[in-house]
């Protein structure tokens, strides 16, 4: 009955408790983008959404909350996240040892 | 042998058609310090051995080496006793191994002899110290290395990759000798500058630009120009394209700049080996000896004692002769040589095998193969991207830890993705073995490996790492708790690593380069003061360098971050990584791929 794979703006209203909407922050240290979004809305949108307007390509950036790596099908709700709360968005690293 | 047919299959699925380039190269290389091999391969056990080196790379690794082969040899940890263990570059390091016993008397072949006597070679070239000198010898030295070279040709197996074809940098580095015969009297010359500076496994020079600039796109002029050597370089860059043709300055350049330390002839005498190389390492293994810290003399000297047989035959039940039998002389009564201990070196599994525990990386199964295989197939080799784990990895992230295999950049550095999703499977499949589940607000974790972007968030934003912490139960005295934090870091297109003990009160830094650690140490600090809080107390807190097994080039720094967190989280000595070191690292690459294919760690 989980609606995670669902598509984001056809959600349930289910946490009649909270707020249906939360303001999350995306930055890369360099942009902030404020997005506000359901608790069930999947991450993925918001990811796109990031990359689109600050033309970066989704596989050279990773999005992370709270030190763990966010999944696109993640959703607010599943991560516990708050009002407010950030996404960090961190640039692919790599190395050899030179 | 059914390991081997696998790789065949794997070869059969992905190789190029008509790869018949089979040089041979005179010494397996990263078997050892390769400076080491022409003196090893004459030296039999029985009797004390004098080996010179004049390797750059003579350093804790080389001893923790040879502590290793003698402990897989009898065993036990030998009683190492380096006497003075002083650097001084350019200088010739003599290493003893003392294995002398009464019941050994290895039989003087003219082999044993007639290699005796170039190993006293350099003995004599060791007491002219002076300049002029020096530049002499130096020439004479790489004559008798590829003279030692020639000699040896027939015996050096061929290095083949993972798909069993050889290797295609051995021609490149053979045709790089004969550039060099060409240039081998003009010894202040570039080329030579070029050979000295790759010998030294410090290829930084070679890489133009910073971080993000492709070094494949070096061309010859990054590389003439880089260092200034005060001739005219203009010349130079056009006296290289007329002597060579595109394809095979290409070549060159794609040996110096990728495959260089995978062939390490010796650095001559003479040679100044400036290149960022603190020998920081040195120093901290002298001090764990409690070295007198004079220099006396250019020599270095390292006794290892390896006088066990009699311990070996009571743990064995077999009587000494016959431990005596079998550990000095070979099967067909030859000499038991450093060199087939060796060979024998390059058996990972066969110290572990004995005794030891599992192996650091377990060899692949069939079944393995096939898991890599699928992922292969599913991908034409690296061609479509997909997601290989499901929204963890992808091709473009196992490009990253396979480049043979799955078609990637053939500088073959890890990223991101790959280190921290295999640490977390190490530290998942270490928490479940021990029990523990994670619950909201629960105890904390035994272990835990944070993200490597902990360190770019340090620098950034320092106060989200702490909530960091708080999330995975770690906050505040909590932390204490925890037996081993993990945190890999990428800095300067290096991975390292930092393990925190803090039931230990103790930071440590693991560089497969042997760099120092202070300024991570120092992030280290913040982050502590920020998680701790008042419990953070200054003193109590340990912050050590530690000696890592080194990489054998310049790509495999990833790997070596990945497998010193597994010997830590299995609480195992880090040097047990020796085991399975060898320039690209293969197989444990392999193994770090199926792992991450399979979502699970079977590496405990």
């Amino acid at each position: 009955m989980s609606d995670n794979g669902s598509p984001s703006n056809m959600q349930k209203p289910e946490d009649a408790g909270q707020s249906e909407h939360l303001n999350i922050k995306v930055t890369d240290n360099n942009n902030e983008v404020f997005f506000k979004i359901k608790r069930t809305t999947q991450l993925k949108k918001l990811m796109d959404a990031f990359c689109d307007r600050q033309g970066k390509n989704p596989a050279s950036v990773r999005f992370l909350f709270d030190g763990a790596r966010v999944q696109p099908t993640d959703n607010p709700e599943s991560l516990d996240m708050q009002d407010g709360d950030t996404l960090e968005v961190h640039q692919e690293q790599i190395g050899g040892g030179c | 042998m059914k390991r081997k047919a696998s790789h065949t299959d794997l070869l059969a699925a992905s190789a190029p058609q008509g790869g018949d380039n089979t040089v041979t190269l005179p010494y397996t290389p990263g078997q050892w310090e390769p400076i080491v091999v022409p003196y090893a391969d004459s030296i039999p056990f029985g009797e004390t051995i004098q080996l010179y080196t004049n390797a750059i790379t003579f350093t804790a690794h080389t001893i923790t080496k040879l502590s290793t082969l003698a402990f897989r040899r009898f065993w036990t940890k030998p009683d190492i006793k380096p006497e003075r263990v002083t650097r001084s570059d350019g200088a010739r390091k003599k290493i003893i191994l003392d294995a002398s016993i009464n019941d050994a008397k290895p039989p003087t072949d003219s082999k044993t002899s007639t290699t005796k006597k170039s190993s006293t070679d350099p003995k004599t070239s060791t007491t002219n110290n002076s300049p002029t000198d020096s530049k002499t010898s130096t020439t004479n030295n790489l004559l008798t290395y590829s003279k030692s070279l020639t000699t040896k040709t027939t015996t050096a197996p061929i290095k083949r990759d993972l798909l069993g074809r050889p290797l295609p940098y051995e021609d490149v580095y053979t045709r790089w000798w004969k550039h060099m015969d060409k240039y081998k009297n003009r010894p202040k010359n570039r080329h030579n500058e070029n050979v000295r500076i790759a010998e030294t496994g410090r290829c930084r020079f070679y890489y133009p630009g910073d971080e993000n600039d492709d070094a494949m796109n070096s061309t010859i002029e990054d590389i003439i120009f880089d260092i200034d050597t005060g001739e005219d370089q203009d010349a130079e860059v056009e006296e290289v394209k007329r002597t060579y043709t595109q394809d095979e300055i290409d070549e060159r350049i794609h040996a110096i700049v990728f495959d260089t330390t995978d062939y390490w002839p010796p650095v001559c005498e003479g040679d100044e080996l400036d290149i960022n190389n603190t020998h920081d390492d040195v120093e901290d293994y002298t001090a764990d000896f409690d070295l007198d810290e004079e220099v006396q003399s250019c020599d270095d000297e390292v006794i290892v004692k390896t006088d066990q047989y009699d311990m070996i035959a009571q743990e064995e039940q077999v009587s000494k002769e016959t431990v005596v039998k079998y550990l000095s002389f070979g099967q067909n009564g030859q000499v038991q040589t450093v060199k087939a201990i060796l060979d024998d070196f390059d058996d990972p599994h066969a110290l572990i095998e004995r005794g030891q525990g599992k192996p650091l990386i377990p060899e692949l199964t069939d079944e393995d193969y096939d898991i890599l295989q699928v992922a292969l197939d599913g991908t034409d080799n690296g061609s479509i991207e997909l997601e290989l784990v499901e929204g963890k990895l992808t091709t473009h992230d196992f490009k990253t830890l396979l480049p043979d295999l799955f078609n990637g950049n053939k500088l073959a550095w890890l990223n991101d993705n790959i280190i921290n999703e295999y640490l977390s499977l190490l530290v998942e499949a270490e928490k479940a073995r021990l029990g523990f589940t994670h619950t909201r607000n629960g105890s904390a974790p035994p272990v835990h490996a944070f993200a490597s972007q902990w360190y770019t968030s340090m620098r950034n934003n320092p106060d989200s790492v702490t909530r960091w912490a708080t999330r995975k139960n770690l906050g505040q005295g909590q932390f204490l708790d925890a037996r081993l934090i993990l945190i890999p870091i990428c800095d300067q297109s290096h991975w390292r690593l930092i393990a925190i003990k803090p039931q230990d009160r103790l930071v440590e830094y693991y560089d497969s380069l042997n760099g120092e650690g202070d300024r991570y140490f120092l992030h280290v600090i913040e982050f502590l003061k920020k998680v701790l809080g008042r419990e953070y107390s200054k003193g109590q807190w340990d912050f050590r360098n530690r000696p890592s097994v080194p990489q054998e080039n310049n790509s495999d720094c990833g790997v070596f971050t990945c497998l010193n967190a597994l010997c830590l989280l299995r609480q195992i000595d880090v040097s047990y990584l020796e085991a399975c070191a060898e320039p690209g690292m293969t197989e444990p690459r392999c193994r770090l791929a199926v792992t991450l294919l399979k979502g699970q760690a079977i590496e405990f």
